[in-house]
């Protein structure tokens, strides 16, 4: 709801400020302009306002919180609580409550990541400017986004089949989050660091790049659930041989 | 069907440098109900744990209904049943709903789980509330139903008596005698000598990790004695409470005598009754009391 919402108010700016917004975006000094376009950031076409929100930190903290948190209350809420022993103990194996939570997590992030492109067709909609929205674009970068987050989920749920509280998990995920998320911008704007792009998830969105239709979104996606199977078949590991 | 429910063989658990239990022989033998009595700490929630599959062995090996509960962890709990000694719920989840969810997992329908609802006094109107506002007994009644609703060939239950009160403890005594009744086996776990020997068929004495004995329940009761403290009017009649069998005088201090009684105690209660006694307080044995017993007898 938190996303459509914004994305609704992107909409409603965009269609009474976007002369004095482009006029604004021309006014700023060229080192600065270059730098937000380097970074994805231009709100001189709505395509490129949009890039803004899909960026925002709206849906990144809503994504990240559903991701981390579902990772963590998988294994190690349950054994920090207690519930592990009610459902541990039942005839399922570990691998199936696995799957469960995975895919229940999977669902989460479906939801909050499809409401930016639901959020785009509402807006374009109740703003009359379907016309400058090009929405197949708008679904590919959701997808990438998700796929993004479904990796995150991937590296917490490792985390939580190794430890015993939800603190914890919460602590390594997010600091790991916030330190991939930074050697991403910092590939961005420094080019000697350009190559690390490759080795953090957020590389992998490229949010102008995929609105603008220049860039499919598939390849990405691909890496991106590549890494969340091999995090979810390394939890699945660590939780088939570990004591509950 | 003729094997054991439970056999252990060298069981092992080590924490790092801590012993949970160490190199544990077991055997328990299907329609009984199987005492597992050691004081806080002997390992008994550990043995239980390698039963049920959350905790892997560190050497040994267990076989419960004839498979590797670690390996064949699904297959096996699919016939158990079980209470855990610290009964954690999902809060959110009325009663009814956790018995719906909890118990559709078992490919068992749940066929004892009214009456044992009736039997342990959880009602209509409790189901319908969350697990939060459950009171510590009413936790302990629907997991005891959890545990037992599908009538499980092995009921595994940790401390099952803890927050009950008399009455409850006293229907679930029923309820296990007639799961026996049914062949069914019981693993009984308790800190509580006098609970062990109260329902229980044979029991198993752990300390420190290690198996003490096992033993049958009357066997058991036979051994077992109680520190009596008296105080007369007139001098306490010392020599003919010597006299009797079973019977050690251990303190005596003119008008108070201390003693310790074995087996049958009319006729120590007979020569009390006969010297009008002004006080008198019975003490039982506690597990602890019970093992030292056992390692006087292997120091001798």
């Amino acid at each position: 709801m938190g996303v459509m919402v914004l994305m609704l108010i992107t909409f409603g700016m965009w269609k009474g400020l976007s002369g004095a917004l482009t006029e604004m975006y021309f006014l700023l000094p060229d080192e600065l302009r270059l730098a937000l376009e380097a970074h994805g950031a231009q709100w001189t076409t709505l395509m490129g306002y949009l890039g803004l929100v899909y960026q925002h930190p709206v849906p990144f903290t809503l994504l990240g919180m559903s991701a981390i948190g579902s990772a963590a209350r998988a294994i190690a809420g349950e054994v920090e609580v207690g519930t592990a022993d009610l459902l541990f103990t039942r005839p399922l194996g570990r691998g199936t409550v696995l799957a469960a939570h995975v895919a229940g997590a999977l669902a989460r992030l479906v939801v909050i990541a499809g409401a930016l492109p639901t959020g785009v067709a509402l807006g374009a909609t109740l703003t009359h400017q379907w016309e400058l929205v090009d929405f197949g674009p708008c679904v590919a970068a959701a997808a990438v986004l998700g796929a993004l987050f479904a990796c995150v989920f991937g590296y917490a749920l490792l985390f939580s089949a190794l430890a015993r509280t939800v603190t914890t998990v919460y602590a390594t995920a997010a600091g790991l989050t916030v330190t991939l998320y930074l050697t991403s911008f910092l590939a961005e704007v420094k080019p000697e660091w350009e190559p690390l792009k490759r080795v953090t998830p957020f590389g992998y969105y490229r949010v102008q790049g995929l609105l603008s239709g220049e860039r499919p979104a598939w390849p990405d996606v691909a890496v991106l659930l590549a890494a969340t199977a091999a995090s979810v078949a390394a939890a699945w590991v660590v939780l088939r041989r570990r004591d509950l | 069907m003729s094997e054991a429910a439970i056999h252990t063989r060298g069981l092992t658990k080590r924490y790092g440098r801590t012993i949970g239990i160490d190199d544990l022989d077991l055997e328990v033998r299907r329609g009984e109900i199987f005492g597992f009595l050691g004081a806080n700490g002997a390992g008994k929630t550990t043995t239980i744990r390698l039963l049920m599959g959350l905790l892997h062995p560190s050497a040994g090996g267990a076989t419960v209904l004839g498979a590797d509960p670690w390996r064949d962890g699904p297959a096996v709990r699919a016939r158990m049943g079980y209470l855990p000694g610290e009964l954690c719920l999902y809060e959110h989840m009325t009663g009814a709903q956790l018995l719906d969810r909890l118990g559709g997992l078992y490919p068992a329908p749940p066929s004892r789980r009214d009456a044992l609802l009736e039997r342990l006094g959880l009602g209509a109107d409790a189901l319908r509330r969350k697990a939060r506002t459950y009171s510590h007994g009413m936790k302990q009644k629907l997991g005891l139903v959890l545990a037992l609703q599908h009538d499980p060939e092995l009921a595994v239950l940790d401390e099952p008596t803890e927050g009950l009160d008399p009455v409850v403890r006293a229907a679930l005594r029923a309820v296990l005698r007639d799961a026996r009744e049914r062949g069914r086996t019981v693993f009984y776990s308790t800190h509580n000598l006098a609970e062990a020997e109260d329902m229980c068929d044979r029991v198993a004495i752990v300390r420190g990790g290690r198996m003490v004995v096992v033993e049958d329940v009357h066997a058991l009761a036979a051994r077992r004695w109680h520190r009596v403290e008296v105080e007369f009017a007139d001098g306490a009649p010392v020599e003919a409470l010597a006299a009797l069998a079973g019977v050690t005088v251990e303190e005596w201090d003119g008008a108070r005598v201390r003693l310790r009684a074995t087996g049958d105690v009319a006729p120590l209660l007979a020569v009390l009754a006969a010297h009008c006694p002004l006080r008198l307080q019975v003490h039982g044995a506690t597990v602890e009391d019970l093992f030292l017993e056992y390692y006087r007898e292997s120091a001798a």
